[in-house]
């Protein structure tokens, strides 16, 4: 038995020498054959038997193992002449600029070269070594003409890649062989090597160029059978036949002495080989490919991308033990089980070893064998013998010879916890553990309300289940990843396991005011929830017994609940406006003591990811924890289900029809539109229109246009809205926001609305026309995708073109957006996998760098929240509020601040001040304040985050997993004269990739006391901001290229209006047009003296794009009124400039360019910034995801000072381990480089843990268990 | 000239609270996180927002932010070059 695993405790790369290859050889390679005749392997061919096996029966020549034992051996060729190894091809050339060819020293001078020598060995870390590495390198680069330390005269080296190097001497240029590069390197001394970064201990540059090349192993390159009956060879195994058969012509041409050239050719050839074989993938070399044209695997490819090594068969892995099927729902099963076939649970098993304790139990069920369920498969005696249950045929005998120490695999039993997850798996969620309860039929089944973090639907998805075979394995997941401990979102803080569709109709139609239920429907009910306190009193008694839905509910509720929240059905009268409205509707739902009062509960309630607000469902989770949850979700989906299953509830075609008088209001809303739109063509035709500011006239048509039509669809939704009755079925999905919106009615019963490509209306097709039916450059509503019908009376042929189109668009928007989440999402991950929680709250990475000092600023965890507030403020509020009137005498307004300060100084600041305000809102005695202040303090202590917490994959997962509902692309600014911004998911992207430009940049200018109360002089400063290009305050060029000038007439008005300095002007332009410049009346006669045309026409047309006026980089600017001032908002930043403008506010004028802002205003500001955009990209799209992460992501990409994006060349690239960032982009360079410097992972994070099968230094990888005997 | 520029940068509504610790107090810092000074988040000695202060490579700044989750929260980096 094992009890100590011995796991890897570093990897370390180095460059492998001919001596080494030579010795770990089992043999030589010479011959260029795989089989002979026979069938049998070739001697001292590609496929000696000596270096492997293949074939399950045979033994290893070389160690005598079998197939599973032998790992296979590597053999060797040697090469007639040296070869180039592509992989470091780079590398060398930069060694070779580097060094002298006389002296073979690194060109640096004697201190220089004692002061580099220094700092490396003193410097540990890997990052800073680069770069003084690279300093060295660059320094010794520069110095061409002479050697410092021999003095030698120095020749340029040129690298053509892939291998070939070329000398530039004073004779011409030379080509440097294979063979003396590798001269050069062999006289570098060691200490040289060292300074170039070589880890001189085990490597030496010449390594770098082969002279002998291992031969891999059989089992890495195996053969296949085809069907056919012939043997396919492994593309390796190609390749290393035709090196080899290069290699053999070589020697022989060498030997027999034929011409250099062609002995050229042939090495050329070889190196080309080679090269290919070991990465088919270079630039500047086609790559070798198979007789059926495609390319073959190289080594690289077989390490590199999504289906490479790493990604595929390392960080990832296909496992045993594990199941999938098509699922279904069962609303009878408990939250947290799974329905598994019995098929799958006679296949899966769990290990037990056997002990005195379950010795009778193993028997049992080893007695039952494999053919029943419960029962076993197999038993594995003390000495490790496995003996399948299949082959015995006395079981019973069989299983009394079973004693402790033996392991029996059994069959997955009612109760085991498995792993359930439905990919893709975006959040943690979309993995729990659940209990098995094995079922007849072939699906996973389960429990309806448990879909949501999922995101299952039943229209045919798979979801895989995973029997862990460990005893910690099977505890961890019963301890932490059961689904009732789940149910809160650690990204926004709600529930994410509730009630969804038929739960919620269910229960509103339950609980409404009207549901009244005899003495045998309340039995029937009740008989669904098994178990509970006790029948109440009917609510009603006369004439007969009758009980309300309300009462039926309140039996779920804990006994000492107390809430209260507006239904999803409330509406607010606007018409009374007073208080106390909202009880006529019974649409504002309070929970005394347990009890209904009023309200009825619908999403609002018990929805399941509701971000709008807390849902009782939240309370109960976080207040009663997750067993109490568990209990009333059981309880709460099968009473609603069986309610409504009794009662009925279907949709019928008829519930969408309108009242007459509806209809008739429907076609006039339509008329009137289309009536709008031909007063406004005709405007426009006859030229009398006014086109907006900023837009041409066509533009500005349009977005009138498409206004009007917009404007009837809402109309019309309104209108049928309000004729629906409040029992019609679709009114009831909708308001309950079970499904549907009101966009929905209004298609169905009014009209569908016009339909959009690009934000647009459908324009393009055919010429001028999107359809043939039309004519051309026709404008109005039916000819460009207004789609006057609605769904139920259907589609004309051209309107169902138009709706297939927008629906394609969307779609296909859909499909790219999923992709380019994904990449994010993947991003995100590999940049903030290691980050974890430490003891002391700090947020820090594998390497003990400090990211954040308190994570969230509170230490709190977001799963323990109420939708991020970790204490119920409300209850808290009404409680005391209750409670008022008992009290006699009340503290002091200042002794409750005392007191507040006394027992909550530990807390955040703005909890304290939260409490104290609603302390001092109302009476209270002492004794209440002191139990208050005590129940505060316990929340939050409650709510802190755990330590070793994975926190950076929670918060990844937390970003990346709502940025499938981002919209890709954003058209929404149809409006008048609305700015154009990036928003959405381009906009985030742009954010966390940390670009140096956004896509629109744009700045918010606030004004100083004394401008900006008045518009006019805001709009004074606009003017000044805006800037103008040469082209701008030209009306006119002429240009006479042969001479080389240029005749600029000039916008004299303009100029004079803005007051350009026109001599300024001038000597801008003789100096860009290398020429003179002559003022003539209105305009400006240039002679430029450049002479090539190419760089004349250059120069003149970045010449008519530089700013003359205004602020450089600022095209528009807009005024607007924001909480009664006057801001100029503008298309284009420069907040160096603007900030000391005269009448700007230099404290809050801010910009969208996130570099701009660390330049100017430093690395908190710029975080701060961060911070901001992320908000308003997440609030824009309605998407609520808490702040917490927000600050984490922050801080990772500001924590070194300067700005980092999420990806290669920022947080990931920086990573210390090399396993990490060869598993996330760059694959063989990143190897390459970590062999050279002779890298060692010592295996700090998260991915190469999972690499090397080490358990991860995360969350409970980061502790141990001892046990005290 | 100098003192308006950093005041300009320090009361700008992005910037947050930026300062000097001494030697003690950095001490006490690295105490209590246990901590050296190459695990603290870093500032360049350049950064706009120390403009004024008088930081040199190694000291220790404190920033003090207002939090939407906490009111206070506070932060600290260490000068770099």
């Amino acid at each position: 038995m094992i009890l100590h695993k011995r796991h890897i405790k570093s990897l370390k790369l180095s460059l492998l020498s001919p001596t080494d290859i030579r010795k770990m050889a089992a043999t030589k390679i010479v011959l260029p054959k795989t089989y002979d005749t026979d069938g049998l392997p070739v001697e001292s061919g590609v496929m000696d038997p000596r270096l492997g096996v293949l074939e399950p029966r045979y033994l290893c020549r070389t160690c005598g193992g079998s197939i599973e034992k032998c790992p296979g051996h590597f053999g060797y060729i040697e090469l007639a002449k040296p070869v180039i190894n592509v992989l470091f091809a780079r590398e060398i050339a930069n060694i070779l600029k580097a060094t002298c060819k006389e002296c073979h020293k690194v060109k640096i001078p004697k201190e220089e070269r004692e002061k580099y020598l220094k700092l490396l060995q003193t410097t540990k870390n890997q990052n800073k070594r680069d770069e003084i590495i690279k300093e060295i390198k660059s320094k010794a680069v520069s110095k061409t003409q002479k050697c410092p330390n021999c003095g030698a005269k120095q020749n340029k080296i040129k690298f053509i890649p892939p291998y070939h190097y070329r000398e530039i001497t004073p004779q011409g240029p030379i080509n440097l062989t294979a063979s003396d590069v590798r001269e050069r390197l062999e006289e570098i001394p060691d200490e040289d090597a060292y300074l170039l970064g070589f880890d001189i201990e085990n490597n030496r540059p010449e390594w770098m160029v082969l002279t002998d090349l291992p031969v891999p192993p059989l089992p890495v390159r195996p053969s296949i059978v085809l069907e056919k009956g012939g043997r396919a060879e492994d593309d390796l195994t190609h390749k290393l036949v035709d090196i080899v058969r290069v290699n053999n012509n070589l020697r022989e041409s060498i030997d027999s002495g034929t011409p250099q050239h062609i002995i050229d050719d042939l090495w050329n050839l070889l190196q080309y080989h080679v090269a290919t074989y070991f990465d088919n993938n270079l630039s500047g070399v086609p790559s070798a490919k198979h007789r059926t044209k495609r390319p073959i695997k190289g080594i690289a490819q077989r390490l590199e991308g999504k289906e490479g090594r790493f990604r595929s068969n390392l960080a990832a892995k296909r496992v045993d033990f594990s199941a999938r099927t098509v699922i279904s729902p069962d609303p009878l099963l408990d939250i947290n089980e799974v329905g598994v076939p019995f098929e799958i649970a006679k296949t899966l098993t769990i290990p037990v070893t056997v002990s005195e304790l379950n010795i009778e139990e193993a028997k049992t069920l080893v007695a039952l064998g494999p053919k029943n369920h419960p029962g076993a498969k197999y038993v594995e005696r003390t000495d490790g013998t496995k003996v399948d249950l299949r082959f015995i045929s006395d079981l019973a005998a069989f299983a009394e010879n079973i004693s402790p120490g033996y392991k029996i695999g059994r069959y997955l039993m009612d109760g085991d916890v498995v792993l359930f997850n439905r990919q893709p798996s975006l959040h943690r969620i979309s993995m729990m553990g659940h209990r098995v309860k094995v079922l007849p039929y072939k699906t996973f089944r389960l429990n309806l309300a448990v879909c949501p973090p999922y995101n299952a639907d039943f229209d045919g998805d798979e979801m895989n289940l995973h029997a862990l075979q460990t005893l910690d394995s099977r505890v961890e997941a019963e301890e932490l990843m059961l689904v009732e401990k789940n149910i809160i979102s650690p990204r926004f803080g709600g529930a994410l396991v509730g009630g969804i569709l038929d739960h919620i109709t269910g229960s509103y139609l339950l609980t409404r005011r009207d549901t009244l239920l005899s003495k045998k429907e309340l039995g029937l009910l009740l008989s669904s929830l098994v178990d509970y306190d006790e029948i109440p009193e009917p609510a009603i008694l006369e004439p007969k017994e009758y009980w309300t839905g309300k009462q039926v509910f309140s039996l779920l509720l804990p006994k000492d609940l107390n809430f209260k929240l507006k239904a999803s059905v409330y509406i607010p009268k606007t018409e009374t406006g007073k208080e106390g409205e909202e009880f006529i509707e019974d649409t504002v739902v309070i929970v005394k003591n347990g009890e209904l009062l009023t309200g009825v509960i619908d999403t609002a309630a018990i929805g399941a990811i509701v971000e709008s607000g807390l849902t009782l469902l939240d309370v109960i989770a976080n207040k009663y924890g997750g067993e109490r949850a568990r209990e009333f979700l059981n309880k709460y989906t099968k009473v609603t289900l069986r309610f409504l299953s009794g009662r009925g509830f279907t949709l019928g075609l008829d519930e969408e029809d309108l009242p007459p008088e509806i209809k008739e209001k429907v076609k006039e809303i339509i008329l009137e539109g289309y009536r709008e739109i031909e007063k406004l063509l005709e405007l426009f035709n006859k030229g009398e229109f006014q086109p907006l500011p900023g837009r041409t006239k066509e533009e500005t048509l349009e977005i009138k246009v498409g206004g009007i039509l917009s404007n009837c669809r809402e109309k019309i939704g309104k209108e049928v809205s309000k004729s629906l009755d409040v029992d019609n079925s679709i009114v009831v999905m909708t308001s309950t926001k079970a499904k549907g919106s009101a966009i929905n009615i209004g298609q169905m019963a009014g009209s569908v609305g016009q339909q959009s490509l690009r934000g647009r209306r459908i324009s393009e097709g055919y010429i001028r026309r999107a359809l043939p039916h039309f004519k051309k450059g026709e404008k109005r509503a039916k000819s460009r995708g207004f789609v006057e019908s609605s769904y139920k009376r259907g589609l004309t042929p051209t309107e169902l073109y138009f709706h297939a189109m927008a629906g394609r668009e969307s779609l296909v928007d859909k499909a790219i957006r999923t992709a380019d989440s994904g990449y994010l999402q993947r991003r995100l991950m590999n940049a903030f996998q290691d980050l974890r929680i430490e003891n002391d709250g700090t947020v820090r990475d594998s390497e003990g760098k400090i990211i954040s000092f308190l994570y969230g600023d509170d230490g709190v965890d977001v799963t323990k929240t109420y939708h991020g507030e970790p204490v119920l403020f409300n209850e808290l509020e009404e409680t005391i509020a209750n409670d008022e009137n008992k009290v006699k005498k009340g503290m002091s307004n200042k002794n409750k601040q005392k007191l507040v300060e006394k027992e909550l100084k530990d807390l955040p600041e703005r909890i304290r001040n939260e409490t104290l305000k609603i302390v001092t809102k109302h009476k209270i005695n002492k004794e209440t304040l002191t139990k208050i202040l005590k129940t505060v303090k316990n929340s939050y202590l409650h709510a802190l985050v755990d330590p070793f917490e994975p926190i950076g994959v929670v918060t990844a997962q937390s970003i990346g997993e709502p940025s499938t509902q981002l919209t890709l692309r954003t058209f929404h600014f149809a409006g008048v004269a609305e700015k154009n911004i990036t928003l959405g998911f381009p906009r985030l992207k742009e954010v966390l990739d940390m670009r140096k430009k956004p896509s629109t940049p744009s700045m918010t200018i606030y004004l100083d006391e004394e401008h900006r109360k008045s518009r006019d002089k805001a709009l004074k400063i606009a003017e000044k901001i805006r800037s103008l290009t040469l082209k701008d305050i030209i009306e006119k060029i002429e240009i006479e290229p042969l001479s080389r000038e240029m005749v600029l007439t000039l916008k004299e008005e303009l100029i004079n209006q803005k007051g350009i300095d026109l001599k300024k002007v001038k000597s801008m332009i003789s100096k860009k047009m290398k020429g003179e410049v002559k003022e003539e009346r209105n305009s400006l006669i240039v002679q430029s003296g450049i002479d090539s045309y190419r760089k004349f026409k250059e120069a003149y047309t970045k010449l008519l794009d530089t700013t003359v006026y205004g602020v450089k980089g600022i095209t528009k600017t807009l005024i607007k009124e924001k909480a009664g001032e006057y801001v100029i908002e503008t298309e284009g930043s420069n907040l160096k400039v603007v900030l000391k403008m005269e009448g700007v506010d230099r404290n809050r004028t801010t910009t969208n360019d996130i570099l701009e802002i660390y330049n100017e205003l430093g690395i908190e500001a710029a975080r701060a910034a961060i911070i901001n955009e992320i908000k308003s990209v997440l609030e824009n799209q309605g998407i609520k995801i808490n702040i917490r992460h927000i600050l984490l992501a922050a801080d990772t990409l500001t924590f070194t000072g300067d700005l980092k994006q999420v990806g290669r060349y920022g947080v990931t690239g920086e990573k210390g381990s090399f396993l990490a960032r060869a598993s996330y982009e760059i694959t063989v360079k990143t190897l390459a480089e970590a062999a050279i410097k002779g890298e060692e992972d010592e295996l700090p994070g998260v991915v190469e843990r999972v690499i090397a099968g080490v358990p991860i230094q995360v969350g409970t990888g980061a502790v141990e268990l001892y046990a005290a005997f | 000239m100098k003192k308006k520029e950093s005041s300009i940068i320090s009361k700008h509504v992005l910037v947050p609270l930026h300062e000097v610790l001494t030697e003690r107090e950095a001490k006490e810092v690295l105490k209590r996180f246990h901590t050296d000074k190459e695990k603290l988040p870093k500032i360049r000695v350049d950064d706009p927002a120390l403009r004024g202060m008088n930081v040199k490579k190694g000291d220790i700044i404190k920033i003090t932010r207002r939090s939407p989750v906490s009111g206070k929260a506070i932060s600290y980096r260490v000068v770099i070059e």
